[in-house]
């Protein structure tokens, strides 16, 4: 019995199978039409992490007034802005500490789950390779990594801050800024795996700064510093954060963030 | 395609058509393959382009044959959530069995139609997929390694398990015809 031979049969015959004829071109588009014009808001339950964390959001078009309702895709990632007067940002406290004072008077609080790490450190204990600044007109003041004391660490309530990342302070004549950087996993889930979902929402308070494959930026302002955002998008498709907080003009916050993520 | 797609990812959604068109075929097949049931596979490749355009914007175009590749691995997975949906369901029939237990048109029609389709009983839904993309589309082990995620080696492995099957199905079935044939 030549069994090679049966499995070429069997494989010929296989290969003659009638496969019925279809055409689904018509149907998808209904769908994809229907898609288009009726998208359902879909609230992200967001974790704490997200809650703490600014999303960046990606507008293709020019800036949005604050009525505007703009809706667009990044990566595989649906961002919506609608005029809801809410920021899933930290909110500015009304005693006008800057978001660097408050972190910093957080992290003495929660000294028992959060420490601090030397930038060396860092560099080994984080997950991803850390975006370094290039030189530029704003001084490098300090650097350091925060990390949980117990790696499984959970957080307990949507309140709660999450502390982790990477820090950078840099000082440019009178002015401070704290650049934050973060692994976004389900960012990066959603960039890697075309069939997962991910949709955000978020306040009209923010404005379109830039958008390409690889960045999504979004700014800011606030009664006592301005944000900027950026989502930069790796080339083994991971996806890290930049939050940037300082009383620094948007252009400056801007060439800052480039000199993270240009080559 | 990479003009469709740019086209598409820039509001010309009417583009997105002659996407679908380009590839339906194929992917419909492979649906077919997998589920062995007309409408559900139409229902599967559906859903397939549906996923696509959503997700487009995250898709890198560097080759027609990507495209293909990405579209299989998305009909890969969806096929995988149906059949994991169908096994749990069949699991639970028989509390829900209508007394004259029978078969639907379209069940009819597939059994007529896909006499081949018995030949796949008893395969996992893995397997299904590399005999798909290797019979149907004639793909090379080091493509189809790249599609469903895993080694060269371990395809070739287990596409050797599956003609071994294949041959092991083939008997059953001539032998049940065969003793069909002695009951008259």
């Amino acid at each position: 019995m030549d069994s090679n031979l049966n499995i070429d049969q069997l494989i010929h015959q296989m290969k003659e199978t009638k496969i019925p004829e279809v055409e689904i071109s018509g149907k998808v588009m209904q769908e994809v039409l229907s898609f288009q014009g009726n998208q359902k808001r879909q609230w992200f339950r967001m974790s704490p992490i997200w809650a703490a964390i600014c999303a960046v959001l990606v507008i293709s078009t020019a800036s949005v007034s604050a009525a505007a309702l703009l809706k667009t895709n990044w990566n595989g990632i649906q961002i919506n802005i609608s005029d809801r007067g809410e920021s899933i940002l930290i909110p500015a406290d009304k005693d006008e500490l800057s978001f660097k004072d408050k972190f910093e008077t957080y992290l003495a609080e929660s000294s028992t789950i959060w420490e601090k790490i030397s930038a060396d450190e860092a560099s080994v204990q984080f997950p991803f390779p850390l975006l370094r600044p290039q030189d530029s007109k704003f001084t490098l003041v300090q650097s350091f990594g925060v990390i949980p004391k117990d790696p499984d660490y959970r957080m307990k309530t949507i309140d709660e801050w999450y502390l982790g990342g990477f820090f950078d302070i840099f000082r440019w004549k009178q002015s401070e800024v704290m650049v934050k950087q973060d692994l976004d996993g389900h960012m990066a889930d959603t960039v890697k795996d075309p069939s997962k979902t991910l949709e955000l929402n978020f306040g009209a308070s923010w404005e379109y700064v830039e958008v390409t494959d690889d960045i999504l930026a979004m700014f800011s302002a606030g009664d006592i510093e301005n944000r900027l955002l950026v989502s930069y998008k790796t080339a083994d498709h991971n996806v890290i954060t930049l939050e940037l907080w300082g009383d620094m003009a948007k252009d400056d916050l801007i060439a800052l963030a480039k000199t993270y993520v240009k080559n | 395609m990479r003009r469709h797609i740019d086209q598409v990812l820039n509001g010309n959604l009417d583009e997105f058509e002659m996407i679908v068109r380009h590839f339906e075929r194929k992917i419909f097949s492979f649906c077919y393959f997998m589920l062995a049931n007309r409408q559900e596979a139409e229902d599967a490749a559906q859903e397939v382009f549906f996923k696509a355009y959503r997700n487009l914007a995250s898709y890198r175009h560097e080759s027609d044959e990507l495209l293909l590749a990405w579209l299989y691995k998305i009909a890969s997975n969806h096929c995988r959530t149906l059949l994991k949906r169908k096994n749990k369901w069949l699991l639970l029939m028989p509390l829900f069995r209508n007394e004259g237990n029978e078969k639907s048109a379209e069940q009819t029609f597939s059994d007529k139609a896909d006499v081949q389709l018995q030949l796949l009983e008893g395969l996992t839904a893995a397997e299904k997929e590399i005999l798909a993309l290797r019979v149907l589309e004639d793909r090379p082990f080091q493509e189809i390694s790249a599609i469903l995620g895993i080694s060269s080696a371990t395809v070739r492995k287990r596409f050797e398990r599956i003609k071994g099957k294949l041959i092991r199905n083939r008997n059953q079935l001539e032998g049940t015809r065969y003793g069909q044939q002695f009951e008259y």
